[in-house]
């Protein structure tokens, strides 16, 4: 059983002590045991909220400053390059076997909800102080980029040893999407000017802004959840790959490559484009008594013929973001051996490593980095520890500490990220937390 | 029953052990939100204001001539019905009116602006706009109280009405001599928005 929080890049669990768990992030890891078995529902729940640019504190601190100043602050220095991310895991199924001395299979099926949505300052800031104090400026339409979808990932996976030195995984995985919305190519801008026929004129400019949901109506009715939530219907495929490299018994690289699919929607689709440009000066009376004229029946009329809407249920795809993680560790200090006896995972272990990893995810704006050193150091044959030091897009500062333990066949372990601002979560951009027990059998 | 052999090595493996998950725990439930308080959102509100044009137009002397004779008021109707927005009813708090028109005739005008309910009764009308001839550059604000003004917030049309006054030594207008009055006009509306 297991419970977690943590950041997408779980950048101690990445490589640490190989735990079940350590297979999701790199199919390539190595494994010394005969089988594992996870509790259903249990065997792993993983959550992350991460923003960056701002904190819980500079909204909510109870600090006596009216609420909207704050408000009005954290806009203003929020860019659209800011985001917000959630990312929730919940393992229903996660087991695997020794097929034979040199090949692990693992399987499992986990629900994941998937959100991230960039902040759009332009469209906020309009809606929030409205235009008159941004005369001339251009609001960017572009920036209004957010998805989220809610999916189930049937999964199997093998983890090889090709030669002493090599060990070689993948994984593959069904996805079956219950839930998404998409809005992410959008186009356009939006200004107020002084000029035109009248005082001020209104440019939509080349305005493209396009969602696509799947899973939210049914049959033009708001019915969220149409598609159920497990095993929505919606199938996709993608694949894990990764390895594990030995250059020296103390000298070790590892890579992985996740999540590299799609998921096809088309059930109870629902999607929605509006496109086109348009100039508003305001309306011009005609002041023709023997025509009167409905004005603003003819502005609609005139808005909707240039800035077409138009509605489909097509369907259409989208692709997960993929995750990519690499490894170098060096390992010294007292040397012995593997305690099993699987022909060719023998293997020597030392009580310390150290490394460096480097996280990348594909995000709708720009691809995310996260850079992670670390120090591993075992107590004796059955505790192990890790500390992590990570720079990324949340913050310069994030340390991250791990433990495992193995007693009998349960592993317990437990992982901290961002400890130095855990007494105070409400001053940080995330935060990282996870503990687990696994039975595992050799 | 069984005994076990208590070494100092044991005694430092449990003591390093127990150490490693007391502050793992340690950190799980002491991580809190310090001095936090959500209840400050129930304060969360936003002033808007936002500029837009409103109407505008364009008279020469043949709007003030039928069959060369001289029709001095002509008159149109704006039919709106953005006051039923509620939203507009909730958050509007004012609206400041500008006007600026361009007197290119060489006679004086007047011009009202009126706000109509349903059945055409006036529900704000501004003081009679007086623009003298020839004057380019005629400027006028007025603001408009919304918030609470319900007889306002029944209003679902505008009626403009422009007056030509008559030339003070009796000329009369001549179709073949173009002349224009230009009157536009822009809303500032302030709007506060509680949520």
């Amino acid at each position: 059983m297991g419970t977690s929080l943590f950041s997408q890049n779980k950048q101690v669990l990445y490589g640490f002590t190989e735990t079940p768990q350590t297979l999701m992030l790199n199919p390539g890891a190595e494994t010394n045991y005969k089988y594992h078995i996870g509790i259903p529902t249990l065997s792993g729940f993983s959550m992350n909220l991460g923003g960056t640019g701002t904190r819980i504190s500079e909204l909510f601190l109870d600090d006596g400053i009216n609420f909207n100043t704050k408000l009005g602050n954290v806009i203003n220095q929020l860019t659209e390059k800011d985001f917000l991310s959630v990312n929730f895991q919940v393992d229903v199924l996660n087991g695997g076997f020794r097929l034979d001395s040199k090949t692990y299979l693992s399987f499992g099926f986990y629900e994941e909800i998937d959100f991230i949505g960039y902040f759009p300052k332009d469209i906020v800031t309009l809606l929030y102080e409205g235009n008159a104090g941004y005369l001339n400026t251009r609001f960017d339409i572009s920036q209004l980029k957010m998805r989220g979808e809610l999916f189930g990932v049937l999964h199997v996976g093998f983890s090889r040893k090709i030669n002493r030195k090599l060990n070689i995984g993948a994984r593959l995985k069904l996805y079956s999407g219950s839930l998404n919305f998409s809005t992410i190519d959008n186009a356009g801008s939006f200004t107020t000017t002084e000029a035109g026929e009248n005082i001020y004129r209104y440019y939509l400019n080349n305005a493209n802004v396009g969602i696509n949901t799947s899973g939210f109506f049914k049959n033009d009715l708001v019915d969220v959840g149409s598609n159920g939530y497990f095993f929505g219907g919606n199938m996709g495929a993608g694949i894990d790959v990764g390895f594990t490299y030995h250059h020296s018994s103390k000298l070790e690289f590892t890579g992985s490559l996740l999540d590299v699919g799609f998921i096809n929607y088309s059930k109870n689709i629902k999607n929605a484009e509006i496109a086109g440009s348009y100039i508003f000066d305001g309306i011009e009376l005609q002041f023709d008594s023997n025509r009167p004229r409905d004005y603003w029946e003819e502005l609609e009329n005139d808005f909707n013929e240039k800035v077409p809407r138009e509605e489909n249920t097509n369907s259409y795809i989208s692709w997960r973001p993929v995750k990519f993680n690499a490894a170098v560790k060096y390992s010294f200090g007292r040397e012995k051996r593997s305690k099993e006896c699987y022909a060719e995972t023998i293997k020597q272990y030392y009580d310390n490593s150290i490394g460096a990893q480097l996280y990348v995810i594909t995000r709708p704006l720009s691809n995310q980095f996260a850079f992670t050193t670390f120090f591993e150091k075992s107590f004796g044959r059955n505790l192990h520890t890790k500390v992590t030091y990570t720079i990324d897009d949340y913050s310069f500062s994030n340390i991250g500490v791990g433990v495992s333990s193995q007693i009998g066949i349960f592993n317990a372990y437990g992982i901290i990220g961002n400890v130095l601002k855990l007494s105070d979560i409400a001053t940080t951009n995330n935060v990282s937390l996870q503990f687990g027990l696994n039975l595992i059998f050799n | 029953m069984r005994f076990v052999k208590i070494t100092r090595k044991t005694i430092r493996m449990k003591t390093s052990r127990n150490l490693a998950v007391g502050t793992l725990f340690l950190f799980l439930f002491t991580s809190c939100l310090n001095n936090v308080n959500f209840n400050q959102i129930e304060d969360l509100s936003a002033e808007q204001v936002v500029k837009s044009s409103i109407v505008f137009f364009t008279l020469n002397q043949f709007h003030f001539l039928t069959n060369n004779v001289e029709d001095r008021v002509i008159t149109d109707v704006l039919p709106f019905s953005f006051l039923d927005n509620p939203y507009l009813i909730d958050n509007l708090e004012s609206a400041e009116i500008e006007f600026r028109i361009n007197n290119q005739f060489n006679r004086d005008f007047t011009v009202d602006f009126e706000f109509l309910d349903e059945n055409n009764v006036a529900t704000l009308s501004f003081s009679t706009f007086n623009i003298a001839s020839n004057n380019l550059n005629f400027v006028r604000k007025e603001t408009i109280l919304v918030s609470g003004n319900t007889q306002f917030l029944t209003s679902k049309k505008i009626r403009i009405i422009v007056n030509l006054l008559p030339s003070l030594d009796g000329s009369l207008l001549d179709p073949a001599i173009n002349q224009t009055i230009k009157i536009r006009s822009a809303g500032t509306y302030y709007l506060k928005v509680k949520i």
